[in-house]
């Protein structure tokens, strides 16, 4: 009797399991509303999308305009580096996909590539809002294929932050604008010698930030020199503008030691660390950055600066030598891309399409001081007349975007690998050159890449 | 009584027992079957090669043992295991119980409740713990600075990752070796070590002679749990210094991490799992070999 009893045991508990996994196929059936699942990176608590959606009721009012369809909120509290991975992990699963995310313009190819990614081409066709984004912005959302895989959020504009104050205590004349990097150099020479304890430049090391570092220091000087990352299809390995390129950030945060501390550099938080707390006083003079970072300084910002034009400066990024091009920028942003497994894809592009219309589309940017994607947003007051939009809009002049390869995300975390290497010592930029081609060699295939 | 002719009762053993094979089967055999196919694969988190990824070989181990920050790591782990659980959480976890041995019920109590607080207290929040122990602002500059031992403060995660690392290993994982410790040594009969008493052998040869090689089987499994304990360690590393400054607390279990969850790297991450789970085995039939006890 007993051992019958045993025997039933396992089936007695399969059986509640099954009842189990019915009961919650059941729960989801009953379900009448179509919900979106929406994915986005969370940036703390005044995560400015999360701003922007509350205070401008973006799902309230869809919600309304589309009855019985719900939009359920999924974000991702992460950093930048974290967040294309985790969204990479759900990307990739029927059960997990988001029907809509946030998607960095980087992954685009690479998660094309993969399949993960719904086409919007038919969508596109039919937008007519579609003609309005501008065709840097457009490029950036392309595959491989030449295929559009998202509508374009934001786009931005990279330079040289610096403090009025720091520079002219430190007698350099203002407004600032370097002609060459030995002038860069040269200025945070003086604000050393000036006072010890103001950290002359700040550029992006940490590999904890991510794509900041390809993008805002390797790239802006990588492309000052003349050289690109990838030409023709082929990844560039070896050349005297990669080895310049390592042999400044090497002289700014070790033979000069004219950066902020390591501890900083290296943070999570480095970039507030820097912008909204040492630039507000005084104790830092030069940062390579981006447009958000004037985000730290407006009313709703962390560190808020009345009449912030005339605290700080913003300049373009000169060449290695200058001459021309003078000025060198890089081109990112971000998209809202479908998920290839969404069941509800029309829906899923009208939330988009909603969101991207010229009115959300650039009250968004104001949220977080990127740049709006759309022609026409500059004839909406409050973003015509955002702090610095000139300077940006001017510094767009000799701009570049990030190779559409789909291997460019991996050659992207391993190019941040280096840098930070490279920056803490443990890499002189020989061995650092050295590690880059290994490194991309290893990614692409030495067929797919060449020296100079 | 004997089984045979008690095949009702084999049965019955299968019947319970399959479920525990059943799992074992599915969440740790299949994995590592898999584990090993993907390493000989160019699969990749996401792009073309994430859903076509192809059969490459040995491709993989080829680039690893090329590959100088493999090596490294290797040797960031191996220094990390000697300092951290050898030298640190075996060494130490001894001495704390021997000091502990026949000490007043009141000591035992306060110093084993001191000692098993880092060891229950979860991964990440000793991480936290540490990094807030070790900033700028932290503690421990504030007790050297006002000591006068500093003049300034030191960015202990930044200048001293490693012993910074290994230190909050130590903290967080002695415990579990002072447990193993304190039951071995209460089991030595006191008669024994009384006998080598009245034969007039000091004390350190007592404790050489005949409290060691009386709980060498101790030191053995214990050696064996913590060294695979220690070189999985990850969250720990991960939180305090992200495997940096650079790669000098990059140890094997991060810098797998590091391949295929930010470089996308699946295949050759998982290759490096396989090296990390080879090392583990090798150390642990090293140990065995060299303490002469079979497990």
């Amino acid at each position: 009797m007993a051992r019958t009893r045993l025997r039933a045991l396992p089936l007695i508990a399969a059986a509640l399991v099954a009842f189990a996994f019915a009961g919650q196929a059941a729960a989801q059936k009953s379900a009448k509303d179509v919900v979106l699942k929406f994915t986005y990176k969370q940036n703390g608590a005044s995560d400015p999308l999360e701003k922007w959606l509350k205070d401008k009721k973006i799902i309230e009012q869809f919600e309304a305009a589309n009855p019985g369809v719900k939009v359920q909120l999924a974000p991702i509290p992460s950093t930048e580096g974290d967040y294309a991975t985790l969204l990479a992990l759900q990307l990739s699963s029927v059960k997990t996909a988001p029907d809509i995310f946030m998607e960095d313009t980087y992954m685009t190819a690479t998660d094309a590539a993969s399949g993960y990614l719904a086409c919007l081409d038919p969508y596109l066709a039919g937008w007519s809002d579609w003609a309005k984004y501008l065709d840097g912005t457009k490029a950036a959302v392309k595959g491989t294929d030449g295929k559009s895989y998202g509508v374009p959020i934001s786009t931005d504009s990279r330079g040289l932050w610096y403090s009025y104050e720091v520079l002219q205590a430190a007698g350099v004349k203002t407004p600032w604008q370097p002609k060459s990097w030995e002038e860069i150099l040269d200025t945070a020479r003086k604000i050393k010698k000036h006072d010890a304890s103001v950290a002359p430049i700040y550029l992006i090391v940490g590999a904890v930030n991510g794509e900041g570092v390809t993008m805002q220091t390797f790239d802006m000087l990588l492309y000052g020199t003349g050289d690109t990352m990838y030409e023709n299809g082929k990844w560039l390995v070896k050349s005297k503008g990669i080895l310049d390129t390592f042999r400044f950030i090497d002289a700014v945060y070790n033979k000069e030691k004219l950066s902020v501390g390591l501890d900083v550099a290296l943070a999570k938080d480095s970039g507030s660390q820097v912008y909204a707390k040492m630039f507000p006083k005084a104790k830092a003079g030069i940062g390579l950055g981006v447009c958000t970072t004037s985000g730290n300084w407006v009313p709703t910002g962390p560190a808020p600066i009345a009449d912030v034009e005339k605290v700080f400066g913003f300049a373009a990024m000169p060449t290695q030598l200058g001459g021309k091009p003078a000025t060198v920028n890089l081109c990112g942003g971000w998209s809202w891309a479908i998920s290839q497994y969404s069941k509800e894809k029309d829906l899923a592009f009208k939330f988009i399409a909603f969101c991207g219309n010229k009115e959300n589309a650039t009250a968004r940017s104001l949220y977080d001081g990127r740049m709006s994607p759309r022609s026409d947003s500059i004839s909406i007051d409050e973003y015509a007349k955002r702090p610095f939009i000139k300077e940006m809009v001017a510094n767009m002049a000799n701009s570049f975007v990030r190779p559409k390869n789909e291997s460019y995300a991996m050659v992207s975390t391993q190019v941040q690998a280096i840098v930070e290497e490279l920056a803490s010592g443990s890499l002189t930029p020989e061995q650092a050159m050295a590690q880059y081609q290994a490194r991309i060699t290893n990614i692409v295939g030495k067929d797919k890449t060449f020296e100079k | 009584m004997s089984n045979h002719g008690h095949r009702g009762n084999n049965a019955t053993a299968l019947t319970l027992i399959l479920p525990a094979i059943a799992l074992l089967g599915f969440f740790f055999v299949w994995p590592i079957v898999l584990s090993c196919y993907f390493s000989l694969t160019d699969m990749t988190l996401s792009g073309s090669r994430a859903v076509r990824y192809h059969f490459v070989g040995f491709e993989n181990f080829k680039h690893l043992f090329a590959d100088p920050l493999f090596r490294t790591s290797c040797a960031n782990t191996l220094i990390f295991l000697a300092l951290s659980a050898i030298i640190g959480q075996l060494a130490l976890g001894f001495i704390v119980a021997l000091i502990m041995r026949g000490k007043r019920r009141w000591f035992r109590s306060a110093v084993g409740i001191t000692v098993i607080a880092g060891w229950i207290t979860p991964e990440v929040i000793v991480a936290i713990c540490w990094v807030a122990f070790l900033s700028r602002e932290g503690s421990v500059n504030a007790m050297l600075m006002g000591a006068g031992i500093l003049e300034g403060p030191i960015s202990w995660l930044i200048s001293f990752p490693m012993a910074s690392v290994v230190f909050a290993n130590i903290w967080h994982g002695t415990a579990f070796s002072m447990i193993q410790f304190q039951a071995a040594l209460d089991s030595i009969p006191t008669s024994v070590e009384e006998a080598a008493e009245i034969d007039g052998a000091s004390g350190f040869r007592r404790l050489w002679g005949i409290t060691i090689p009386m709980v060498k089987g101790t030191i053995m499994t214990d050696s064996i749990l913590i060294t695979l304990k220690t070189l999985g360690v990850f969250g720990l590393i991960y939180a305090m210094t992200g495997g940096g400054p650079g790669t000098k607390t990059t140890t094997l279990s991060v810098y797998m991490y590091k391949q295929a969850f930010s470089s996308y790297q699946m295949g050759y991450g998982t290759a490096i799992a396989l090296v990390l789970l080879l090392l583990g085995v090798i150390l642990s039939l090293c140990y065995m070999r060299v303490s002469k006890t079979p497990l």
